[in-house]
């Protein structure tokens, strides 16, 4: 009986595991720390402020001149999600934010 | 056993959203870019099935790019324009690093280049009609920022903006005022509100310290408390009876001539016990504008309540009866007092601070 148990204990975990993760919805990134509208100001914050304000991006991106450009991404899976990209320029200090829907 | 396992599994497999799946919903809602995330983690589990899907998915996002990108332009509204066009140009970067194939990436750079000259013009221009009226530096200074941005080697602008930025910059110096029943928590206020000033960069707000002198903005936090509480009393008490099974000397249930299980009373007296202690903290910051006095001084005020209750249940008698009506696991039998003052205080407290600083922060940098 304990030899059995054991034998199956594992992919069972296995198994449970696999239908309690993967079958939520799958959602991407982390909401919004704050409305990055609101707390990031066009001209005057650098890349390090941004992630101090906002959090580690999802995704950082150099343009073909050298300028930064930060993704912040979240996703709820369901349907609702949020995107903004902040561009800075070549000194390092943030020219545009977009942010959508 | 073995069952159960390739059930789940077959459960799994079968019922899990795929990415593509979550990646359809958002595109049937619109969100194309947000769809094309998705549709990406599809494509990198199942390759070629769901290129076609995500090729579809990244063109619908372009078109959406380039529409929105013409009723800007045609609006005239270049800073938006160029705004729209860098998150364009990050998904095109995206595009390439994702390595598709048979998608290969668009070259924005000249849009971009075209764009970003007409936006540095609207910026300028809109600053100089700004300039030229009566208009307050405080609405100035974002649209002078702004244009900064965009053209950032132009020394003119850059002079100016400091200009601008030393006229607003405020140097702020903080005392609080608090209750004797505060104790060290009067001085850990004041440092977690120079914490939270110092947190970030901030544009146009300073804090000078104990060392130096010279400050242009009294703060002053005053803090005031209410304790309430009241000592174990009793909250409610009864008796309950229940009939539980009687059992032979080897533990096994007492049955009757007639099969029916045989069962005796048993009672319990009770009484729950309960304390509680609330604080209450009302605060406020006066800010003391001492370039100005004209303006007279300003008031953010807050006020937070924190409260801890505890009970439990004391009995004579046969406990059984109690089990059965969930009373003992509801009040429980720990007979430790709710938090002390200090520590709801504490609470309260930084809530008041916390929700002082948000309001005057958000007056002072808007």
């Amino acid at each position: 009986m304990l030899n059995f148990g054991t034998r199956f204990a594992g992919p069972l975990v296995l198994a449970l595991t696999l239908v309690c993760t993967s079958c939520f919805p799958l959602s991407l990134g982390r909401r919004f720390a704050s409305d990055p509208q609101k707390v990031v100001k066009v001209g005057f914050h650098k890349e390090q402020d941004v992630v101090d304000l906002l959090g580690r991006p999802y995704r950082r991106t150099i343009d073909a001149d050298g300028r930064v450009l930060l993704v912040y991404l979240w996703t709820d899976g369901e349907g609702a999600g949020e995107k903004c990209v902040i561009g800075f320029n070549e000194l390092g200090v943030a020219h545009s934010l977009e942010v959508s829907p | 056993m073995k069952n159960v396992f390739c059930s789940a599994l077959a459960a799994a497999s079968l019922s899990c959203i795929h990415p593509s799946t979550t990646g359809e919903l958002y595109r049937a809602q619109g969100e194309f870019s947000l769809a094309a995330e998705y549709m990406a983690i599809g494509y990198e589990q199942d390759g070629r099935e769901t290129a076609s899907e995500l090729s579809r998915t990244i063109e619908l996002a372009r078109s959406e790019y380039k529409e929105k990108l013409a009723a800007v332009e045609a609006n005239k509204q270049y800073v938006d324009a160029f705004e729209l066009v860098r998150e364009w140009q990050e998904f095109e970067y995206w595009v390439e690093s994702r390595r598709i194939d048979e998608i290969s990436a668009l070259d924005l750079k000249p849009v971009v280049r075209r764009l970003e000259e007409k936006a540095v013009n609207e910026s300028l221009q809109r600053f100089d009609d700004l300039s030229v009226g009566d208009v307050e530096h405080s609405i100035l200074l974002p649209v002078l920022r702004q244009a900064l941005a965009l053209s950032p080697n132009d020394a003119e602008l850059a002079r100016r903006y400091e200009r601008l930025k030393a006229a607003l910059t405020r140097q702020t110096f903080i005392t609080v005022q608090c209750p004797p029943s505060f104790g060290d928590l009067c001085r850990e206020l004041r440092s977690l509100w120079v914490e939270e000033l110092t947190k970030v960069r901030r544009e146009l707000i300073f804090d000078i310290g104990l060392q130096n002198g010279r400050y242009d903005t009294r703060l002053n936090l005053i803090l005031s408390d209410h304790t309430s509480g009241q000592q174990w009393y009793r909250k409610e008490e009864g008796r309950r009876e229940a009939t539980v099974p009687v059992l032979n000397e080897l533990r096994e249930v007492v049955v009757d001539d007639d099969g029916n299980k045989v069962v005796r009373g048993i009672a319990a007296n009770f009484q729950v016990w309960e304390s509680w202690r609330r604080v209450e903290v009302h605060g406020a910051v006066v800010e003391e504008n001492l370039r100005g006095a004209s303006t007279g001084p300003k008031r953010y005020a807050s006020s937070f309540s924190s409260q801890s209750q505890t009970q439990y249940i004391y009995w004579t008698g046969d406990e059984r009866a109690l089990v059965a009506g969930g009373l003992i696991s509801k009040y429980g039998t720990s007979r430790r007092g709710p938090q002390s003052y200090e520590n709801l205080r504490r609470q309260a407290a930084m809530k008041v601070l916390s929700a002082i600083f948000s309001q005057w922060i958000k007056g002072m940098e808007s």
